[in-house]
């Protein structure tokens, strides 16, 4: 008897997860199909691309600063033991923009805009206001979902490079100005090194795919969560672990497949 | 007013993106470097080995960087490699009996290509091959070469 | 140990040429005789050297010049000497230097320099190398049909691989050139890997360098300072 009870209860476990995937990427699909609303769809998306991204523009740049600076002040003292500092400017950025720049800027993206999103989107079901606009006949998918994942893709490859541009002048001024490193061959090495396509577009597209996947397990927290300020908290915090787990598993496999064969 | 002040701070915020994308590709990845501009030539090389040569590894004359790597490919009929370059058109006539040799250097073993000019009449022109090249020479290959040569003559 | 092996390959290289530049004149010899494919040329005239070494060894002891002569002929007509003198010599022999030049005589004796390190080149190559020859027995000479783009109007690249008992197989590229009209004729070998040409012009320049630009200099000590063998030696010590 037990062991059909846990076998049933394993089985509407699982019931539930695919359930909930299959809600998932309705919201997606409802949200990112269907016709654009030019009305209402730019300054919803403005007033999104506001709140993800620029409220986000000052952690990600004093992170990408100490970020830099630390990368270059580690790579430095590895790379003195083999007489090779003229390689600092050529391992900071590849570190950077392959995938520091990309992981650490979604990182602390999923931190700070996503908890911040799927409370808001909690805090609207528990007040009911997405119910409110059901029966006054809008859309609460495409007005309250869509601008916010297309401000969470838009807004994190920007942040990223953002984050990227910060944390090599980081190591700039901890490299060439303080460790005394050449600025020609830091910049020359580098030059030689990196390919806009294979380093910093394959950067973009990591980024890109991060804030979608970010903001769409945000909004999705936010849009299942038991409407209490208990079900809030929690549905922020799986926000988090959940998105943070999704960046690092996703960019395994993007950089497996974007530089795996070279 | 409100809304007003949203949309600069949103225009500002992507503006600061693209400027640090435009940054990135121009000065980190070198899109600017001088090579990819129009006064330059190209020549070709074929070579055994090129042992870890890459692209955009540096053409030099007399240590002198003058272009670089465009391509490497694998010539499909003799299964050697093929070498694409540019070079600056401020080295003009090198002679058609120049040799292109892979050489390495630095503590980290990075490839580069030391063409050395010759004294022949002709000179190479856009679109030409460099006839006489030195491949990478692999240490592994010349140990066992003495090592058969001494097996046989002791 | 690196000098040993510069030497050994330097033989080697020697020894390839000399075996390209032989070409069997025992009584039917037609210098007007021009093999219509690079390829073709370098199988003929691996087959010649050998069989002129194989029938040198019997009298090479007590006539050693009749043999050098030999070589010497077939090196004549089958090594583009000026070709190779001048990317031994590199940018010393560049038309730009030529050019800058400003006396008839100056650029009278540029020419001549050129022509005279040829000579002193040629000299070595036969006197080291040829006796090389001599030694070869069992060895087997395969020449590589080349590849389509392999010959072009002016350039050619034949692949030969020689393989010795005991030993890995050598394989010798061989860098023919043909002026307008004439016909092909070597300027160059690769042996193993190693571009003799891009050597001996690595060492002139060296050279030069060490006698403070003096080419003239550079070019008198030039034989002496070589590790090539002395076949005077080797003929008393056999």
């Amino acid at each position: 008897m037990t062991i059909l009870d846990q076998i049933a209860k394993l089985g509407q476990g699982g019931l539930v997860v695919v359930g909930n995937l299959g809600r998932a990427g309705m919201i997606v699909a409802l949200a990112l199909l269907g016709p654009p609303d030019f009305r209402h769809g730019p300054a919803l998306l403005i007033r999104q691309l506001y709140s993800v991204g620029v409220f986000s523009l000052l952690i990600i740049a004093v992170s990408g600063l100490f970020v830099g600076m630390v990368l270059a002040l580690q790579g430095y003292n590895l790379l003195i033991r083999f007489d090779a500092v003229e390689a600092l400017g050529q391992a900071v950025s590849v570190t950077l923009v392959r995938e520091l720049g990309p992981v650490i800027s979604a990182l602390l993206f999923a931190g700070r805009a996503g908890s911040a999103l799927t409370a808001e989107i909690g805090l609207m079901k528990a007040t009911e206001q997405l119910a409110a606009m059901e029966v006054i006949g809008v859309d609460p998918i495409r007005r309250v979902v869509r601008p916010r994942l297309w401000a969470g893709i838009i807004a994190m490859p920007l942040l990223a490079q953002i984050f990227n541009v910060v944390a090599l002048w980081g190591a700039v001024i901890i490299g060439v100005g303080w460790l005394g490193v050449g600025a020609d061959a830091f910049w020359t090495n580098m030059q030689d090194y990196l390919e806009f396509r294979r380093d910093i577009f394959n950067g973009v597209i990591k980024a890109a795919v991060f804030g979608g996947v970010i903001t769409w397990i945000a909004v999705f927290q936010g849009y299942n969560t038991v409407p209490t300020s208990e079900g809030i908290s929690r549905a922020t915090t799986r926000t988090v672990v959940y998105s943070s787990l999704a960046v690092l598993g996703m960019d395994f496999l993007l950089t497996a497949v974007m530089f795996g064969v070279n | 007013m409100q809304s007003r002040a949203i949309e600069l701070a949103v225009g500002l915020f992507i503006l600061a993106g693209i400027l640090a994308l435009a940054f990135l590709a121009i000065q980190v990845s070198g899109i600017n470097r001088e090579f990819d501009s129009k006064s330059t030539y190209q020549l070709y090389a074929e070579f055994n080995n090129v042992a870890g040569l890459t692209r955009k590894a540096k053409v030099t004359v007399a240590g002198v960087q003058v272009g670089l790597v465009t391509a490497i490919t694998i010539n499909p009929e003799s299964m050697r490699a093929r070498v694409d370059m540019v070079i600056s058109s401020e080295v003009k006539d090198l002679s058609e009996d120049t040799i292109a040799a892979i050489q390495t250097a630095g503590i980290l073993g990075e490839k580069y290509i030391a063409l050395s000019p010759g004294g022949a009449l002709e000179t190479l022109s856009d679109g030409d091959r460099v006839h006489d090249t030195q491949s990478a020479l692999i240490l592994e290959e010349l140990v066992g070469k003495i090592l058969t040569s001494r097996a046989t003559n002791p | 140990m690196i000098r040993a092996l510069t030497a050994a390959l330097l033989c080697l290289a020697g020894l390839c040429m000399a075996t390209h530049a032989a070409q069997n004149c025992n009584g039917d010899c037609d210098p007007l005789e021009k093999p219509e494919s690079p390829y073709q040329l370098i199988v003929d005239n691996t087959e010649r050297v050998l069989t002129l070494a194989r029938s040198a060894r019997s009298y090479f002891q007590d006539d050693p010049e009749r043999y050098f002569k030999q070589v010497s002929e077939i090196v004549d007509s089958l090594v583009d000497t000026e070709r190779f003198t001048r990317g031994v010599m590199a940018t010393y022999a560049s038309p730009q230097r030529y050019q800058a030049l400003t006396s008839g005589e100056e650029k009278a004796h540029f020419q001549a320099r050129i022509n005279y390190f040829g000579s002193i080149l040629k000299h070595d190559l036969i006197y080291t190398y040829a006796k090389a020859l001599l030694d070869f027995a069992d060895e087997r000479i395969e020449t590589l049909p080349p590849a389509r783009d392999a010959i072009t109007d002016k350039y050619a690249r034949i692949e030969q691989k020689i393989y010795r008992p005991g030993e890995a197989a050598h394989l010798i590229q061989y860098s023919l050139y043909r002026a307008p009209g004439e016909s092909w004729k070597l300027y160059n070998v690769i042996v193993d890997g190693i571009n003799i040409g891009h050597i001996f012009r690595n060492q002139f320049a060296y050279a030069v360098e060490k006698y403070r630009g003096n080419i003239d200099q550079a070019i008198a000590n030039w034989s002496t300072e070589q590790t090539v063998d002395n076949w005077q030696e080797n003929k008393t010590n056999p």
